[in-house]
């Protein structure tokens, strides 16, 4: 690892990340002021009833407290900020300087090709372990402004949030391959956009779909699942499960980017 | 350890610091490196001289392990620098040919961010700065505002600024007006007076002329010779333009010692010349004089 690469990435990218880190505090926030009026809009809300089973409502009553105060950690713009917590800094470094130029003078330093994959791994499971925590804390801030943080149940909560570091995780590994592969920011870009962009159909498509909801192990959307962990008796074990596969998959994603940045013939 | 300035300069002296055998590298179907063979002794500046797309750019960055060679071998102060790791990379510095650093940061934010990655800053890029003539309060503007040249001394800067013990550069004197370049060559003059080893790339023949020891001459992947700067200088097919008062003008080809220029100049008649006009040679005669002596060698 290296501390002075850490601290350029740290410099480089804050202003993205912190807008992406604002989605789930402004969802928890704004769910947290417009909870006290939501069993009088239960009606209007069932008329969409397909914001409701993308949401999870079989699994956990998105009108409760509990239920409500998932939407911090799965509403589409917070899946989107996942992705882009993830990849922001992995399609920065190596691609778009390999694009540029840049990334020769880097790895002409003491810093190597490992050493600058490992880095960008680190950076990325600690911006996806702030998004996680963000997130959880998202949501006890909407509980406190709608007063009903004593019915959130805090243990399934913070399973969400892990939930969600191992979804952030994944998506930063499969940046970092693709970064690592690309010869320029463009081309790292658009395959990751249309890599993620299709993993986020078929989860769509298995959360709607009841006959489908198969598919949801084929996306690392789909093991993030907070409607279920916090609905459910088996919730608990389920989100430890699918923690602990998006956190060792997003590991292999990084150390495969690694061996492949060793291997590649031009850095 | 070395207890005066000549005898550290003495130490470095000792040795090769690039070795490369036999090295070969494609793009594809494309041989850009065919089987070059090069020794750079420590303490020496080596001119790598080339037309665009010779196989300059590959080279160099195949030592410093920026490109895997499809064959061959490379030593960079006796070790294989994709081996090495930091601790050998640690002693290089290195200058692009296509210059790339980052444009959201100053000038000194950016040197500062290379003098971190090498282990912390030295006096040496303050001095390096001041011999260019770069001004002290362009180090704050942001990168984007730098004209071309002064984008490229902070890319130098940052080549030497840790002192190491060989520089590789890829075209150093692009963008650099008359006046810096100068300084620049200086520079290298200077470090290898230190005992510092300088392999640098140029497809201008002056720059090469000015301040290397030795020129490696590559051409579409081949390397064509390698000679000391006396013996090359000696091949320069050069080009004698004599005025006579009459209005005459002649042009004599010329090739060797100023000795034998003065002997073709006395051939020539000099009683009525009125000026004598000594024209540099063109790189692409070089070369072309070069293959042809190759092909006259070969049987």
């Amino acid at each position: 690892m290296s501390m002075t690469l850490f601290k350029f990435l740290c410099r480089r990218h804050w202003l993205s990340i912190l807008l992406a880190y604002l989605i789930p505090v402004l969802i928890g926030v704004v769910i947290g002021l417009l909870y006290p009026t939501y069993a009088a809009q239960r009606k209007l809300l069932e008329v969409f009833k397909f914001s409701t089973s993308y949401f999870g409502q079989e699994q956990v009553d998105l009108f409760s407290a509990a239920g409500s105060f998932t939407l911090p950690f799965q509403h589409p713009l917070c899946l989107i900020g996942h992705a882009i917590v993830g990849g922001i800094a992995a399609l920065g470094l190596p691609a778009a300087e390999r694009g540029r130029g840049a990334l020769d003078l880097l790895l002409a330093s003491p810093l190597g090709r490992r050493q600058l994959v490992a880095t960008l791994g680190l950076f990325s499971f600690l911006s996806a372990l702030a998004l996680g925590a963000i997130g959880f804390g998202s949501a006890f801030l909407g509980a406190f402004l709608s007063d009903e943080v004593a019915a959130l149940p805090i243990a399934r909560y913070a399973l969400c949030a892990l939930t969600s570091i191992g979804l952030c995780f994944v998506l930063g590994g499969l940046a970092l391959l693709v970064s690592v592969w690309a010869r320029d920011r463009g081309q790292a870009t658009i395959t990751y956009g249309v890599v993620v962009g299709a993993f986020f159909i078929v989860d769509v498509a298995a959360r709607m779909w009841t006959k489908g909801s198969w598919l949801a192990w084929y996306t690392p959307f789909g093991y993030h699942r907070p409607a279920k962990i916090v609905g459910q008796p088996e919730g608990i074990q389920c989100g430890l499960q699918a923690a602990a596969t998006t956190l060792l998959l997003g590991l292999a994603l990084q150390t495969l980017a690694m061996f492949w940045a060793s291997r590649r013939k031009s850095a | 350890m070395p207890s005066t300035p000549a005898a550290a300069a003495a130490n470095l002296r000792e040795g090769l610091a690039i070795e490369i055998k036999g090295l070969s590298v494609a793009y594809g179907n494309q041989r850009a490196v065919d089987s070059i063979d090069l020794e750079v002794f420590c303490g020496e500046v080596v001119g790598f001289l080339g037309p665009n797309g010779a196989g300059k750019t590959t080279t160099m960055r195949a030592l410093l392990d920026l490109l895997r060679p499809d064959a061959g071998t490379l030593r960079v102060f006796g070790e294989d620098p994709r081996k090495a790791g930091g601790a050998l990379r640690a002693r290089l510095g290195f200058l692009p040919g296509d210059l790339a650093l980052f444009p959201g940061l100053s000038g000194r934010q950016n040197l500062d961010l290379f003098a971190n990655l090498y282990g912390g800053r030295s006096q040496a890029r303050d001095a390096v700065l001041e011999r260019l003539g770069f001004r002290r309060d362009a180090l704050d503007w942001k990168l984007r505002k730098y004209s071309t040249g002064m984008r490229q001394m902070i890319g130098i800067a940052v080549a030497f600024q840790h002192e190491p013990d060989l520089l590789v550069l890829d075209e150093p004197t692009t963008g650099l007006d008359p006046l810096v370049r100068e300084a620049f060559l200086q520079l290298i003059r200077d470090r290898a007076s230190a005992g510092r080893t300088v392999l640098f790339s140029s497809h201008v023949l002056a720059e090469v002329e000015d301040c290397a020891d030795r020129v490696a001459l590559i051409d579409r992947g081949r390397l064509l010779a390698v000679e000391d700067m006396e013996t090359f200088r000696r091949r320069l097919p050069r080009k004698v333009i004599l005025r006579r008062a009459n209005g005459e003008v002649e042009v004599i080809p010329f090739q060797g010692s100023p000795r034998d220029l003065v002997q073709a100049l006395e051939n020539c008649g000099l009683d009525d010349a009125v000026d004598v006009e000594v024209r540099p040679a063109v790189l692409n005669e070089v070369f072309r004089a070069i293959i042809r002596e190759g092909q006259e060698d070969s049987p």
